[in-house]
Order: C-alpha cells, then structure tokens, then sequence
C-alpha cells in the first residue's frame, strides 16, 4: 500500500512445543498513521505486542518472519541495538498501571529512569512536557508519590508520558483503557490522538473494544485465530465487513456507533 | 511481639555499648596474666574472677563481645553481597545459569557445614596474628554463608523477572545492570535486610564453634567461642557458675537477634 512503511511485519510465533499463537501476521503501517488492532482475548494481541518489540521470552517462544522497522529487522537485530529502539524509536504502553509500574519507586524516580534509558542528565523539561503532555501535575508533590498513591487513570498516563518522553516514531498500545472507566477511557483515547497529532507519532492501538477503535483509528486490523482477516479503513470494516468474525465483531459496535449518530 | 522487639534492641543497645567501648570499661587489659590469682572467684577486684591464666574474665568477655559482635555483622554484609550477587543474577538470567547456580547452592548447602568450616580454616595458616586471625575467620563465615540467603533472594528476583513493572523498564529500553540495581533492587531489598539479619547470629554462633575447636580467633584474643573453651574442664563448674559468663552473653545476644530479625520479617 505505501511505498516506504514505518513497520511491517510477517510475524509466527509459537510457544514452545504448541501450535501458533501467530500465523503469518502480516500489516503495514505509515508514518503518523493510527492503526486499530482488533480481536477477542486470546487472539494473540498482546503476543503481537511485544512480538514487536523482539521482548518475548526467546526461551520459551519462537518466532519467525520479520518486523522491519525503518527498513531494519527487529527480530534479527543484537539486544544492545533493540535497546536503543525501545522506548526511543518504539515505545509500549502496557495494560495495566498496576502492574507495569515499579511498587517501590516513586513516579518521579520512575520518569528519570525512563529518561537515563536513552539520554544523560536528569531530563527535568523533557518530564514536565511529557506531564503536561498528558494532563498531568507536574509539581514536585506530584514526582514524589509512589504508584499506591494515584488512581488507574493517573497510572496510565503516567505509562503513557513515559512512553512518549523521547518522542517516538511509533507508540504501541496494549488494551491502554481496559482496566480504566468509561470517562477516563475516553479521556486516554484523546490523549493518545492528541500525542498522534502533536509529535506526529504513528499509534498501533490494540483492543477489544471495538468503539474505542473506530473514535480514533484511521484504520482497523481485526485479528482471528491468530491471523489478521481483515484489514481496512475504519470505514469500510463497519460498513462492508467481509470476513465473518469482523461482521461478528462489528455487530454490537456498530449498533452502539449508530445510536451515537456516528 | 513489640514488646519482645522492644527488649532486644535495648539488649543489643547495651551489649553493643558495652563492645564498643570495651577497651576503656574493662578493669584490666585482658590479656593481662595476674600471675598470683589464677582461677580466682569473683570479687571486688575482679568481678568475674579469673581464667587459669589469671586473666580478668570481666575485661575479656567485653573484649570477646567487641571481637564476636563487630565482625558477625561485617560477616553477615559480605555474604549477604554475595548472595544478592549470585542469588540475583541467577534468578534475573534464569535458565540454565539458574539450574548451574542454584546446583551449585544445592552442593554448598549439602555438605556438612562445620566441616567445610574446619576444612577451610585448617587449609589457611594458623599460626598467623590474632588480628589476622579474626579477619581470616570472618572472612570465611562471610565468603561460605552466602549459599541459603541466595536461594531466597534468587527465588525473590525470578518471581519479579516476569512483574509487570520489568516488562515495562524493558520496554523503556533499561539496560539488565540498571533494571537489577534500580528496578529490583528496592523491590528485594526487605529480603536482603532479613537475610543480613538472620545471618548475624549464625555467624556469632560459627566463630563460637569454631573457636572452641581451637580453629578460630587465636590466643591472646578473647572471643565468645574461644573463651567457652575453659568449659571444656567440667569438674567444680558446678561450684563455679561465674565461669558460664560468655556462655550467657552469647545465649542472650543469639536471642536478642533472634527477637530482633523476627519482629523484622513480620514487618517487612
């Protein structure tokens, strides 16, 4: 489809000894583009993200094919080399604050080290712009609580502001509103078209949720058993599905989008 | 539990005090021969008697704490490094680095401990300095304990490898080094605290023994152990109860951190 794709993959993978979580993922995405992910759970989704940035377990999965990343194979590439990407050139929003934020260390100890990953110095404006950035206090109280300290939203976007620190050509979000409520959800989704808009970062949005895709998403892949079926403008998925797991998918959202006059 | 806590602390307070400053509260040098009062009883002079040396026991038990409670604790901090070394790594590398180390911990803990003490202390020279004598024999509790708190603290850093929060510090593109020391070093350090702790009285307890043998703190130096070697003569100990004095301090400062580590662990 376009002539030089910030990613594209063709991505296997298998957990040892099992049959394919992924067959032959194959999309492509442009510069500054937001790609929805779509899928029921256990499709695979988050394999596929961290697929992407070559952070399975090696022991445990294999995986074959390619993810080329600016005209380079991430999966053939030298650790060393794939840390400089992550977090810089790529970087991953995970599921869940909970989870994905270090219990022990304080919000602001947790944005420097996201800063050293990549530069030197303490990285103060960077920190404050990404908070800004993400409508989030940028005071000194704010840097000094630990995670048990701020609500989920607050969490997710405080993943978010570590992720978009070094202002990266591609975000990859994994199901960034799930563990959220319905007000924050929408407020996250905005935040991540507004960041699409800003730094001109180009967004893979994985979810189930098939109305938050189609908010923000130029286009929607929808991903079965592994295997992307379908893959087209947000457009043409709801209004012409071809694949009948999409035609599935899209029944309930559909009807919602239209009560919503959408 | 607080209460027990409570009692500890001050024990150890007083008993570390008491070390600290052994050189100028004891009555006598301990190393000190009054020749006309060997296996003297208590009295003004000298309040725990004497040894058969004649001896101030008083001044050499307060030396011996000094030796046995300053060292135990610098023992029990190198092992505890080592242990956060190895234990770490093996548990953050895993696989089969993980299966060598943790065989080589299974190895080290399987052999009888005392003898591999012995074996390894007679191997060194025995007829260094005291001085020598005691870094030598910390040396060694500090550079073989390290086996069991490694297995803990490698247990503690496998179940964190797969955490949310290390995906994520690798996804941010964190190096291994500065994931193991920032990342999860705060998160394993009320491990590190418990196994430092746990390990201060083992090691109290090794040097004791060893000292006794005869393999530990060398002569004149007084330590726990060495002084418990006069128990070894059990005729009239009966009659002479005073003679059971390091016994005592080392049966109560074991106990004190004990309570101490306990009450730690509960918190942590």
């Amino acid at each position: 489809m376009n002539q030089n794709p910030l990613l594209s993959t063709s991505l296997t993978v298998a957990w040892s000894g099992k049959l394919p979580v992924l067959r032959e993922v194959a999309f492509e995405m442009a510069r500054g583009e937001i790609l929805g992910l779509a899928g029921s759970s256990g499709s695979g989704k988050s394999t596929l993200a961290l697929a992407l940035l070559n952070l399975l377990d090696r022991r445990r999965a294999t995986i074959s094919g390619h993810v080329t990343f600016e005209n380079r194979n991430l999966l053939a590439m030298a650790e060393p080399e794939l840390r400089r990407i992550r977090g810089r050139a790529i970087s991953l929003v995970l599921q869940s604050p909970a989870a994905a934020l270090n219990p022990a260390l304080r919000i602001g100890t947790q944005m420097r080290e996201a800063w050293r990953a990549h530069q030197a110095g303490d990285g103060a404006e960077a920190i404050s712009g990404a908070l800004a950035a993400v409508s989030l206090p940028e005071d000194a109280q704010f840097l000094r609580r630990y995670p048990a300290q701020i609500s989920t939203g607050q969490g997710q976007r405080v993943l978010i502001a570590m992720a978009i620190l070094h202002r990266p050509q591609l975000l990859i979000a994994d199901e960034p509103t799930s563990a959220l409520d319905a007000i924050t959800q929408t407020e996250v989704l905005d935040l991540l078209e507004h960041c699409n808009r800003q730094f001109g970062t180009a967004i893979l949005l994985i979810s189930h949720d098939l109305g938050a895709l189609a908010a923000v998403c130029h286009r929607v892949a929808v991903l079965s058993e592994g295997a992307v079926v379908e893959c087209d403008t947000v457009e043409r998925i709801f209004r012409s599905p071809a694949h009948a797991f999409t035609r599935q998918l899209t029944r309930h959202a559909r009807a919602a989008l239209e009560f919503a006059g959408k | 539990m607080k209460r027990a806590r409570l009692f500890a602390v001050v024990a150890l307070a007083l008993v570390y005090a008491v070390a600290l400053g052994a050189r100028f509260l004891a009555p006598a040098d301990y190393a000190f021969q009054f020749r006309e009062a060997p296996n003297a009883p208590p009295s003004v002079r000298f309040l725990l008697g004497t040894d058969e040396l004649g001896r101030d026991r008083l001044s050499r038990v307060f030396v011996a704490a000094q030796t046995s409670l300053l060292l135990a604790p610098a023992a029990a901090a190198l092992s505890t490094l080592l242990a956060a070394l190895i234990g770490a790594t093996a548990g953050y590398i895993g696989g089969w680095w993980e299966k060598l180390t943790m065989a080589g911990v299974d190895l080290f803990l399987s052999l009888p401990w005392l003898f591999l003490l012995l074996t390894v202390r007679a191997v060194l020279p025995l007829d260094t300095t005291p001085a020598l004598s005691v870094m030598l024999t910390f040396a060694i509790l500090g550079c073989l304990g390290w086996a069991a708190s490694a297995r803990v603290i490698c247990a503690g850093v496998r179940q964190l490898r797969n955490s949310g929060f290390v995906l994520n510090a690798r996804a941010l593109g964190c190096s291994p080094a500065r994931l193991l020391a920032v990342q999860l070093g705060p998160n394993i350090k009320p491990v590190l605290w418990a196994q430092f702790l746990v390990s201060i009285p083992v090691f109290v307890l090794a040097e004791a023994n060893l000292s006794m043998l005869g393999l530990g703190v060398a002569e004149p130096l007084p330590s726990l152990g060495g002084m418990m070697r006069e128990l070894e003569n059990f005729s009239d100990l009966g009659s002479q109860l005073w003679r059971l004095a390091p016994l005592a301090l080392l049966f109560a400062c074991i106990t004190a951190f004990q309570l101490f580590s306990s009450s730690r662990e509960v918190q942590a």
